[in-house]
């Protein structure tokens, strides 16, 4: 068969079953000793993860994987069954498995071998097994064309039967013979006992004895069942018995009593290959209606005007289905997270309860796949740098165990994402001598504010290799976190309270693909102003502008924002003549600055598309569209603007 | 054809075997629970059942599903090392077995031999 | 008749060389390094770029940068406004190159360039011969990995 077809549905489910495998582990380490009926489920679902990966991967010939939750799957039963104890050695080793197996599975699916430690691991499951308790044994197969069984003692005819080499389940293949033997007569003796057959203590072969009035029948019916290789008469002469009545242990018929059941959900699977396809075609789609309602529009013909905008309303509804289609809910990256906790507060000795909220919260499958990253590295620096260490934290009058939040909601066309802690905050000295070091202040730093200790951080360049300590491991400072989150569209707003935590929250869109935005044009010129950072425009009058300390500034109630011309951002002169501009508040998770244009035209959907930047080019825009008139737009990239 | 396994990756294969040589897939059941209502709402020919699924396990399944219907023709789908499970499902009224991994020729055997 | 093998493949040692006109001089690239010739289209201009970068033109969807070839050539000249786009391919990256004028694809035997123009970073990587007229031989590729960030 086949098996690359089904790689990608195999590395999803499994990735999905190992997760489930580390929340039951999770859970069961927490029910502890006082487990009892939580720890029996969650050793259930362990185990049913466990085995569906094995199944899986068995059919998919990863025989590394299917191996080793093999051995994991043997390990669990006898926890199930009580033969073994939860114990602090056991969770090691059954984490450690959870992670060996999900890295093998990716590895796997990439057609790589499985990864360092697998055999070692292996080894550690058995003997883990051995030393915890006796292993059956198995006797080894007869083979061989001989007869390996005497025919047993008994009324009706003696038969051998023998099985396939190398029958899977050959004890329930046999069990199955006996069972089609007893409906066609009498099975009057078996050699060896049926719960030898069972225990698959047999060789190949075995023999009955068979009250029945068609023999040959018989045997051609034992011979029709699975994997047997050969049904044949022993040479012992028959007995013919009269038919006794066929045996049958059925239960008699009660009327079903039916639970009310688990909600059932129609899905059908799409590869997404094929999602992404559908959402270019609907971009392109939305391009053209923007070609299409222009030309409409200059044609000033009624009827058509309308069937144009009908079409138009079809092909936005067909957009927002499309778009629904690739939603998945965050929880499927933060659920990894927990175990990451879990993890990195025992290597460092400190004590945290982990809290995630919003799991349910939707964002598009793009995104989802990008901010895993960065979300872990908030987590492994809260971890780090934030939550103190129990005894500093009684020292300071806190509670010995720290907190840490995930959370995630929807804010406009916009999800916010939050992970914060009741850590020590951010060490403001240390923060400016390191900027000292690197080069990105001057002089001691004094007259900065908190705001401008936290933008620190999170400039390009603040972190270094030596501020990588085993557990940030593989994690980055914060201010490749921002740039990552920019990279998407997004921002990234630090608030610190030294002594009482950080939170970082990132403003993400809801997909990389398609954004509402606002076209705004100067000089002739159009660019595009995605809406996740507008918050709102207004017309311009003299009056509201004013010079602050030289800056210009704009007061807006009770705002007052810095001043930003787009046309001198583009490197256009000033507008010469005296006509209204317009002003574009943008904002970011934690700035907000009134853009001045010439005009806004109009809002539409933006296709956002890559394009290879030239050395020395503006870093101001994170990607072009194409406008309804075929011609390329680029887009204004808000967070590195403010 | 109703296929019953909490494993979508298992589902579809076990179903591309079946529709490939000609089987209609009728349902698909993710639990116990499932497919002993879908046995009932669409009475298929044949159910191919999961061992180990969450919400009443596939053995449990069977004895509901043979409660309601002593004809139902189920065939278990287990891994190595389940014989004492597969046994339990075959006195509970499964009729046959495959064993994972699947390899088509022996799952469409075991069909036909329990089609009869 | 010529024989039509020479024709197509010009004599030996030669590459075939796609040849086109950027103000009073011939130039030629590799023809397997281009992708596409397409008309003169106007580009959105790309803020902060040297003046030899025209922007991004929309080539079916994709969003393609071009460079003025004579902008680069001779800083001096003022921008192209018609004539053709020649699109190059470097590796996942492509680029388009506007030229005044096509001409030909002919096999060009390339010969070292002295000292004539030592510089530009290697994007002059040889001369050659169209009948009596010389042509400067360009290495598309040094000249991509060179403008693109």
């Amino acid at each position: 068969m086949d098996s690359a077809q089904y790689a990608e549905l195999f590395l999803t489910e499994s990735r999905e079953h190992v997760s489930a495998m580390n929340h039951a582990l999770l859970a069961l380490e927490q029910a502890g000793d006082a487990g009892g009926v939580v720890a029996g489920d969650q050793v259930s679902a362990i185990f049913r993860a466990v085995h569906t990966v094995k199944g899986m991967s068995a059919t998919m010939g990863y025989t590394a994987i299917a191996d080793l939750s093999h051995q994991l799957e043997s390990l669990l039963d006898r926890v199930r069954r009580g033969a073994l104890q939860v114990s602090p050695q056991l969770m090691d080793l059954l984490f450690r498995s959870a992670d060996t197996l999900e890295a093998a599975v990716e590895e796997a699916v990439q057609g790589r071998d499985a990864p360092p430690g697998t055999a070692s691991l292996l080894d550690a499951l058995r003997t883990f097994s051995r030393t915890s308790g006796g292993m059956t044994a198995i006797p080894a197969p007869t083979t061989g064309s001989v007869w390996s069984v005497e025919v047993p003692d008994g009324d009706g005819v003696g038969i051998r039967v023998r099985l396939v080499r190398d029958t899977p389940l050959r004890g329930v293949r046999a069990y199955l013979v006996v069972e089609a033997a007893r409906r066609l007569g009498t099975v009057t003796a078996i050699s060896p006992s049926i719960g030898q057959l069972q225990a698959e203590q047999f060789g190949d072969d075995f023999a009955l004895r068979l009250v029945t009035d068609d023999v040959e029948g018989a045997l051609a019916m034992l011979r029709s069942a699975g994997d047997v290789a050969d049904a044949v008469l022993a040479e012992s002469a028959p007995e013919m018995f009269d038919l006794l009545a066929l045996e049958h242990a059925g239960p008699g018929l009660v009327p079903g009593g039916g639970s009310a059941g688990p909600r059932v959900q129609h899905h059908v699977r799409i590869d997404l290959r094929r999602l992404d396809a559908l959402m270019n075609l609907i971009g392109e789609l939305v391009i053209t209606r923007g070609r299409l309602v222009q030309l409409a529009m200059a044609a000033d013909d009624v009827a058509l005007t309308e069937t144009v905008a009908q079409a138009s309303r079809l092909v936005g509804d067909l957009q927002d289905e499309i778009m629904q289609s690739r939603m998945v809910p965050v929880g499927q990256v933060f659920d990894r997270f927990p175990r990451l906790v879990r993890d990195v507060a025992r290597t460092l000795e400190k004590q945290v309860a982990f809290t995630i909220e919003g799991t349910d919260i939707e964002l598009d499958r793009s995104m989802l796949d990008e901010i895993g990253d960065p979300v872990m590295h908030l987590i492994r620096n809260a971890l780090d740098h934030g939550v103190e260490s129990p005894a500093v934290r009684v020292a300071a009058g806190k509670p010995p165990q720290g907190r840490l939040t995930l959370s995630a909601f929807r804010d406009r066309s916009a999800v916010v994402v939050r992970v914060e802690d009741d850590g020590r905050g951010i060490d403001r000295a240390r923060v400016i001598a390191r900027a000292r070091e690197r080069g990105l202040i001057h002089g001691n730093g004094a007259d900065l504010t908190d705001d401008d200790v936290v933008k620190l951080i999170t400039r390009a360049g603040f972190s270094t290799a030596e501020r990588v300590t085993d557990i940030s491991g593989r994690g980055v400072g914060l201010d490749v976190v921002v740039a990552g989150v920019r990279s998407l569209g997004g921002s990234v707003d630090v608030r610190s309270t030294p002594g009482r935590g950080t939170s970082v929250t990132m403003r993400l869109p809801l997909t990389l693909a398609i954004q509402r935005s606002l076209l705004a044009r100067v000089g002739g010129e159009t660019y595009a102003l995605p809406l996740t950072h507008v918050s709102e425009t207004v017309e311009l009058t003299p009056e509201t502008l004013q010079a602050v300390k030289g800056r210009e500034v704009l007061v807006l109630r009770e705002d007052v924002l810095p001043v930003l011309r787009l046309r001198e951002l583009v490197g256009l002169p000033r507008s010469a003549q005296a006509d209204p501009e317009q002003v574009v508040v943008l904002e970011t998770a934690d700035r907000r600055a009134a853009l001045i244009v010439d005009d806004l035209t109009t809002q539409l959907e933006i296709v956002v598309k890559q394009f290879d930047g030239v050395r020395g080019g503006s870093t101001l825009f994170g990607g072009a569209t194409i406008l309804g008139d075929g011609a390329p737009a680029l887009i204004l990239d808000v967070s590195s603007l403010l | 054809m109703l296929i019953c396994d909490d494993a979508i990756f298992m589902r579809t294969m076990v179903g591309d075997i079946l529709q490939q040589a000609g089987f209609e897939i009728v349902g698909e059941a993710e639990t116990g629970v499932q497919a002993v209502e879908k046995y009932k709402q669409l009475r298929p020919d044949l159910v191919t059942m999961d061992i180990v699924m969450p919400d009443m396990g596939g053995i449990d399944a069977v004895r509901e599903i043979t409660k309601f219907d002593p004809g139902a023709k189920v065939l278990m789908c287990s891994a190595m090392g389940q014989q004492a499970l597969v046994i339990e499902a075959i006195q509970a009224g499964a009729k046959d077995f495959v064993v994972k991994p699947f390899q088509p020729s022996r799952v469409l055997e075991a069909v036909q031999r329990v089609l009869g | 008749m010529m024989d039509e093998d020479a024709v197509a493949n010009g004599p030996v040692g030669s590459t075939r060389t796609l040849l086109f006109r950027v103000g009073e001089r011939v130039y030629g690239c590799d023809i397997a390094a281009v992708r596409e010739i397409v008309p003169f289209r106007p580009a959105t201009r790309l803020p902060g770029a040297p003046p030899y970068v025209l922007g991004l033109i929309n080539l079916r969807g994709i969003l393609t940068t071009v460079l003025d070839l004579g902008g680069w050539l001779e800083p001096e000249r003022s921008p192209a406004e018609g004539g053709s786009i020649v699109l190059v391919d470097h590796g996942a990256r492509h680029v388009g190159l506007a030229v005044d004028e096509m001409l030909d694809v002919q096999g060009i035997v390339p010969e070292p360039l002295g000292d004539v123009a030592s510089g530009r970073g290697g994007v002059l990587k040889g001369v050659g011969r169209m009948d009596e007229t010389v042509v400067i031989l360009l290495d598309v590729s040094t000249l991509v990995e060179q403008v693109l960030a």
